[in-house]
C-alpha cells in the first residue's frame, strides 16, 4: 500500500507542506509506504494543449512529469496540497494539474487503475473559511476527473507565516487522523480485492463434489 | 481620447481559440483608432513565484525574467484584454504563473501602503476572453475569480467577459454563431467608458 503526497507550495516546511507531511505520517501508522514530492523542485512544464496524450499513452514533454505519471499509477492514495495564491492554487500546483490531463482517455474515462483515493489540502492566509468555498468545490472535481475518488478535503484558514499551522494542535491532529483514515480505507479496499475475500480460506477446505 | 490597449495571449497554442478572439479585439481596437500591443505569454521567459517573501520588504521580486517588464506594461496600459484558455476547470498554468507574480503589487498595496502609479488619473478597465473544451456548468468560475483577483491587484476594473464553453479544437471558435461579434461589441464598449 502506497500513499504519495504532492506539495504545491514553493515554501518547504510551509503550512501546506506541514499538513501534507502530517497526513502522510498518519497514513504510515496504518502500514502505508509514503513518499513526498515538492512540485516547486521538479521540472514540470505547462500543458501545450497538443492532444498528443489522447492518441498516445503519455505526454510528449519529457520532463519530471513522466516519473510522476509512474508514481501516480503505482500509488493507492494521493495527497495534493496547495496554498491559495491569488484566489486559486499556485501555478506549480496548476501545472501539475494541467499535465494530469494526460491521464484521461479521449472518452474522458481514466487511464489509471480503479480504487485510488485522494485527499486535498488547502492553506489560505485569509481567516474567512467561506472566502474560497466555491473554488474548493470546483477543485474537488479534479481527482474525479482523473479517475480518483476524493476521500476528504482539509482546509487551514488564517495561516500566512510559514509553519504557523503547527501552532494549531487541532488542525495538526485532524491532518494526522485524515491520514489514518485514508490508510485504513485503502487497506480495507485491498483486503476486499483479495480473491474470495468474503468466504476466506474456508473455500480451499471445501470438499470436492 | 486614445486608450493604450494591452492584449495578452496566454494560450500555448498560437492559433488557439482564445488567441483568435484576442486578434478580433485587436482589429476592433485599431479600427477605432487606439494603439494595441499584443503580447504572447508563450514567447516570454516567466517563472513561478517562490513564496520567498522578499517582496514583502520592498515590493520588488528577486526573480530575473520577463515579468517585471510585463508588469510595467500592465500598470501603464489604459485597457487590458486577457485571453486565456481553461485547462482542468481553471486558467492554464502559464496564466497562473503570471498572476501569482503580481504578489509584489499585493505587498506594495497591503503591506507597504503604496499605490500604483496612474498617470492619466482615470479608471482602468479590462476584458477577459476565454474558451473551454468542456460544457460543465461553472467551468469559468475559478478562472473568473483568478482574473478578477489579477485585475484587482492592478487596480483594473473587471468590466466584461466573453466566455465560451464546448470549444476545444483549435479554430473551433470560428463556428460559434456570436463569439466574434460579441468580442467586437465588448471591445468597443471597453473603449467607450
Amino acid at each position: 500500500m502506497k500513499v504519495i503526497g504532492f506539495v504545491g507550495s514553493p515554501r518547504k516546511n510551509g503550512n501546506t507542506d506541514l499538513l501534507v507531511q502530517e497526513i502522510l505520517r498518519g497514513a504510515s501508522t496504518t502500514g502505508a509506504e509514503t513518499n513526498i514530492f515538492y512540485l516547486n523542485e521538479l521540472n514540470i512544464k505547462g500543458c501545450q494543449d497538443c492532444n498528443y496524450c489522447k492518441e498516445n499513452d503519455r505526454c510528449k514533454q519529457q520532463d519530471d512529469m513522466q516519473a510522476i505519471y509512474d508514481e501516480i499509477s503505482e500509488a493507492d492514495g494521493i495527497v495534493i496540497g496547495s496554498p491559495v495564491y491569488m484566489s486559486y492554487v499556485t501555478s506549480q500546483t496548476k501545472a501539475f494539474m494541467d499535465r494530469c490531463y494526460a491521464l484521461i482517455k479521449p472518452d474522458f474515462t481514466s487511464k489509471l487503475g480503479k480504487d485510488k483515493k485522494a485527499v486535498l489540502v488547502f492553506a489560505q492566509g485569509d481567516p474567512d473559511e467561506e472566502q474560497y468555498k466555491h473554488i474548493y468545490a470546483s477543485l474537488a472535481d479534479f481527482p474525479k476527473s482523473i479517475g480518483v475518488v476524493l476521500q476528504e478535503t482539509l482546509i487551514a484558514p488564517g495561516v500566512r507565516a510559514a509553519g504557523k499551522v503547527s501552532d494549531d494542535q487541532k488542525i495538526m491532529n485532524d491532518a494526522h487522523k485524515i491520514g489514518e483514515r485514508l490508510g485504513k480505507v485503502l487497506r480495507m479496499a485491498k483486503v476486499m480485492k483479495q480473491p474470495d475475500a468474503v468466504s476466506g480460506p474456508s473455500k480451499a477446505k471445501r470438499p470436492r463434489s | 481620447m486614445k486608450f493604450s490597449v494591452l492584449g495578452i495571449a496566454c494560450s500555448p497554442r498560437v492559433n488557439g481559440n482564445t488567441t483568435r478572439l484576442l486578434l478580433e479585439a485587436q482589429e476592433t481596437t485599431q479600427a477605432n483608432g487606439h494603439p494595441f500591443e499584443l503580447i504572447y505569454l508563450s514567447h516570454l521567459k516567466i517563472n513561478p513565484c517562490r513564496g520567498c517573501g522578499a517582496c514583502s520588504a520592498e515590493g520588488n521580486c528577486v526573480i530575473e525574467d520577463d515579468i517585471p517588464k510585463l508588469q510595467e506594461k500592465l500598470i501603464l496600459a489604459d485597457r487590458i484584454i486577457l485571453a486565456a484558455p481553461i485547462f482542468m476547470m481553471g486558467v492554464n498554468a502559464q496564466t497562473k504563473i503570471m498572476i501569482d507574480r503580481m504578489q509584489t503589487l499585493w505587498a506594495r498595496k497591503y503591506l507597504l501602503n503604496q499605490s500604483l502609479p496612474n498617470p492619466t488619473k482615470s479608471e482602468r478597465s479590462g476584458l477577459f476572453l476565454s474558451a473551454a473544451g468542456t460544457r460543465k456548468p461553472d467551468v469559468f468560475q475559478c478562472a473568473e475569480r483568478s482574473i478578477q483577483t489579477f485585475f484587482h491587484m492592478l487596480d483594473v476594473k473587471y468590466a466584461q467577459a466573453c466566455l465560451y464553453s464546448g470549444i476545444d479544437q483549435a479554430g473551433e471558435i470560428l463556428t460559434h454563431p456570436t463569439a466574434l461579434e460579441d468580442v467586437r461589441k465588448s471591445t468597443r464598449a471597453l473603449l467607450l467608458c
